[in-house]
């Protein structure tokens, strides 16, 4: 594995472990730090790491914050995201409800799923392919499941939800945003 | 290459510095200001090699989140980018002499036993 694979395992790991984003980045550049003077002085990858880059930084992960605050954090930006994609919805539609239908559920899940997945066991890949390996499991999931349960609205959300499910991850997102704006500055 | 599986030897001694690991970074810290590799080389050079460099982060991490540590972001002396330095905190001092006294109360009886204890040959004298 080498140095940049290592970065990439432990951002996603860390990121999907609940880590906010400016942690993330103070750890990375940490680790990137400690990796390059290991490099010099002779030693490899794996002498700083150990065998398992996920089981490093799942233990870093669980020393730097607790499970409540990481599981909190990540309850709220799933909502956020859920949050978001309504609203998207309804704006496409120009309409002030939503119908949810299980191919829906399964695509969403699906989607999600797979991406956390792959980017917990492999590291980030960037957006494109996360997404292009994530639609092409969730796209059959989604018409499989339209196929055997029908597409009849499982439930009608409407659109003030969307405020109810933005309002709680909003601090961490906007929280994000101003880390990584301050890192690029 | 893949490193052999540890042998007892080496399991006791990684279980030993487990148990001492954070004393010793304490005590480093408390020496100067560090940052994540001079701890390894630090700890490579007193003769406590680690199975992994990186296992001293979680360490860190938790010792900061206890207040007995703090970092800062400061130039390497060797260039670079800029590193996360530890020191201590007043916490880390009280925790650190304590823990060097528990240390010495513990290690000097298991010492006393260990070496002044002979092995018996495993004839029947009865």
């Amino acid at each position: 594995m080498t140095n940049a694979q290592i970065l990439a395992a432990c951002r996603s790991n860390w990121e999907y472990r609940g880590i906010d984003d400016a942690s993330v980045r103070e750890m990375l550049d940490e680790l990137s730090a400690h990796l390059a003077d290991a490099e010099a002085a002779g030693r490899t990858g794996q002498d700083v790491i150990g065998h398992d880059v996920r089981t490093f930084a799942a233990a870093w992960a669980r020393a730097r914050s607790p499970l409540p605050r990481r599981v909190l954090r990540m309850v709220c930006l799933g909502a956020f995201v859920l949050g978001c994609l309504l609203l998207l919805t309804c704006l496409t539609r120009w309409t002030t409800e939503s119908a949810v239908t299980p191919g829906n559920i399964a695509f969403w899940a699906v989607l999600g799923v797979a991406t956390v997945v792959w980017e917990l066991r492999r590291g980030s890949l960037g957006m494109l392919r996360s997404w292009g390996i994530g639609l092409c499991v969730a796209l059959p999931a989604a018409i499989l499941t339209r196929r055997l349960a029908g597409d009849a609205a499982v439930l009608t959300v409407p659109l003030w939800a969307a405020a109810l499910l933005l309002l709680p991850g909003l601090p961490y997102a906007v929280a994000d945003v101003r880390a990584r704006r301050k890192a690029a500055a | 290459m893949t490193k052999e599986l540890p042998t007892t030897g080496d399991q006791r001694r990684s279980q030993l510095l487990r148990g001492v690991l954070d004393l010793c970074l304490l005590s480093l810290i408390a020496e100067r200001p560090r940052y994540g590799f001079e701890f390894a080389e630090a700890l490579a050079a007193g003769g406590l090699e680690l199975v992994s460099d990186g296992s001293i982060y979680p360490l860190l991490a938790r010792m900061e989140r206890a207040g007995l540590i703090s970092s800062y972001r400061a130039p390497s002396p060797s260039g670079g980018a800029p590193r996360k330095y530890y020191r201590l905190t007043g916490a880390g001092h009280a925790a650190l002499g304590r823990g060097r006294a528990d240390w010495q109360a513990f290690a000097g009886p298991v010492g006393r036993i260990l070496t002044t204890t002979t092995p018996s040959t495993g004839e029947n004298t009865a």
